[in-house]
């Protein structure tokens, strides 16, 4: 009995002190300083909590300034996007699923449904370029989801080379489509789980839904493989499908904490920028976008913290001697075209961090810079099979 | 967790059957394939995103046959993804909305789809789906029939909603199928005496093309 309450007592507590944190962004946020690098841990760590905070800390993030949004009229009742059709037929299939729903009278559910229907209708009619899969995206399969599938594909395969063979043997992680397009909210009824995720998610990069795919068909495999052992043989497509699919994954017993760290291992196990040299990544792809173009800023953020740990490296070995310069500044350059930030960007970027009496002055980084971005021209057909340049 | 479709697979079985749902978004593939796998309708079922999966075991002249059912998403955005599915299926279910007009006029380009990317002897189907809705009709019975004729397919009209012919759709779809494989059985048996023993003979692509 003591036992319990002490228990119960922790689990508040520790409940207390993870909104604690979240308030203390809040009141940030409403003042207009928000340090992103904290947020980006509160929401991998444990998430927001609540709708409430959500509220805050999602617009927040992707940099929309709710005071300057129109007053839920985005759709215009004149006129039709193209996807009118299909987004009516949509409608009547989304939200009543979710297990918050089910005892909800058909009238309220029809309400909500009507919502979402002007919001995404407003959407495409604003921006025809976008084009709508039963979830808005911006680019075709083709240079998107069907990519970031082979880097599911990929790293289960780097991670654990058996279940990489049975993905081999169905031709890919298919049933993976829906998690990536969704971000996992086509796959769960319950909305808690559908928020967590989506706080996770929001505070990582664009190509963490690969990793976070991927970190669900490992930390389930066990399950999985005790299925195909009682299967026939040339079924394993099937039951695998099955496995993952919605009904199978609500009913599994899925440990959060454990995928999420799953995840994260993967992240720095498997270096996005190295992983995806193992692809043609066309120009014109999302991911080529989302790697090159941060759009938005705590994303940029996250970028720049690379920077410095990598500028970091160069004065490491810049002051080892015996590193030989065209290495150093070959790296420099790389990291600099790698990540489309142009030389006097990067210049700002490093006056802003050294001190001016450190041991080498800006000039001499350029010097460096430019003698490695020589090199690196010369030599990246030997060192890099990257197409995409 | 042990009651799961998902654990319900070790059962022998004579045949194993490939089957893909295919047709407009929104004509009641998923609800159909609901109704027969799992004996269940709801109004408030989720699209389908890419291609989902159903298994049903029947028993068909004395012989236990599984169906590997397939069930793509209509849209027409997914077909990437969807006919890929094609290739290794036995047969193909196109289904249209009775109350749709559009869904049935698409029918021979969910045809002309099949053309394409299926095997050639791929058996197949055409199902009018949501009869029980008779005052939003649109495309009457004999229209379906005709066009099946045209296309020298069978047509059948179901209701997900009501379970009516829901079963008998299928089985006709196994049945079909199932003479289709004895007479490429017995094509092979005729071809196995004439070839060396231990020949393998089980593709039907190898048997037909021959070995030397």
């Amino acid at each position: 009995m003591t036992n319990k309450t002490t228990k119960g007592q922790q689990a508040s507590q520790q409940k207390d002190e993870s909104q604690k944190k979240i308030d203390e962004e809040i009141k940030n946020i409403k003042a207009g300083k928000i340090d992103y690098k904290k947020i980006i841990e509160i929401g991998r760590q444990q998430g927001f909590l609540n709708e409430e905070n959500r509220k805050q800390i999602w617009p927040a993030l992707l940099e929309i300034n709710l005071s300057q949004m129109p007053n839920g009229k985005i759709m215009n009742e004149d006129q039709q996007s193209k996807f009118y059709d299909q987004l009516k037929k949509d409608i009547d299939r989304s939200i009543a699923f979710l297990d918050a729903f089910q005892n909800e009278e058909s009238s309220k559910i029809k309400k909500q449904q009507q919502k979402l229907f002007r919001i995404l209708e407003g959407l495409m009619q604003k921006q025809p370029e976008l084009q709508y899969y039963q979830d808005p995206l911006v680019y075709p399969l083709e240079k998107s989801a069907l990519i970031q599938l082979k880097i599911i594909h990929q790293l289960v395969k780097q991670d654990d080379p058996q279940i990489g063979k049975l993905l081999d043997e169905i031709e890919g992680p298919m049933f993976s489509i829906s998690w990536i397009l969704t971000w996992f909210a086509h796959s769960f009824t319950d909305l808690n789980k559908i928020q967590r995720i989506f706080d996770f998610l929001l505070c990582s990069q664009p190509q963490t839904i690969s990793y976070l795919s991927a970190a669900l068909i490992l930390i389930t495999k066990q399950q999985l493989q005790e299925g195909l052992c009682a299967c026939d043989d040339g079924f394993e497509q099937g039951v695998i499908f099955q496995f993952y699919q919605n009904d199978n994954l609500n009913q599994l017993e899925i440990d959060f904490n454990k995928w999420f760290q799953k995840c994260e291992q993967l992240e720095k196990t498997y270096k996005f920028d190295k992983l995806v040299l193992q692809f043609e990544l066309p120009k014109d792809s999302n991911l080529y976008e989302n790697q090159f173009n941060q759009l938005l800023k705590y994303r940029q953020d996250l970028n720049r913290k690379g920077i410095s740990k990598f500028f970091f490296y160069v004065k490491r070995k810049l002051s080892n001697k015996s590193t030989p310069l065209y290495l150093v500044s070959g790296l420099f350059a790389y990291y600099t075209i790698h990540n489309k930030s142009s030389l006097p960007k990067l210049l700002q970027f490093v006056k802003d961090k050294i001190p001016a009496k450190n041991i080498f002055s800006i000039q001499s980084v350029a010097s460096v810079a430019a003698v490695g971005i020589l090199t690196y021209y010369t030599i990246k057909n030997l060192l890099f099979n990257f197409k995409s340049f | 967790m042990n009651n799961t479709p998902y654990q319900e697979q070790s059962q022998e079985y004579d045949h194993l059957f490939k089957l893909v749902l295919i047709g407009n978004s929104g004509v009641g593939k998923s609800c159909m394939l609901m109704r027969y796998a799992e004996n269940t309708f709801t109004q408030n079922f989720y699209n389908t995103i890419g291609v989902d999966f159903k298994i049903k075991t029947i028993n068909l002249q004395g012989k236990q046959i599984k169906l590997q059912i397939w069930d793509t998403a209509g849209q027409d955005r997914f077909k990437t993804i969807t006919t890929n599915y094609y290739r290794g299926a036995h047969g193909i279910v196109v289904v249209y909305d009775v109350t749709d007009r559009l869904s049935f006029e698409n029918v021979k380009t969910w045809m002309s789809e099949i053309e394409k990317y299926a095997q050639e002897n791929v058996c197949k189907l055409l199902i009018g789906n949501k009869s029980d809705l008779s005052d939003k009709r649109t495309v009457s019975t004999e229209e379906g029939q005709q066009l099946a004729s045209s296309l020298k397919i069978k047509f059948i009209e179901t209701s997900a909603k009501n379970s009516n012919n829901i079963d008998s759709a299928f089985e006709s779809m196994a049945q079909d199928v199932l003479i289709r494989i004895s007479d490429i059985k017995t094509q092979q048996d005729n071809e196995r005496r004439r070839l060396k023993p231990g020949v393998n003979v089980n593709e039907q692509k190898s048997s037909s093309e021959g070995c030397c």
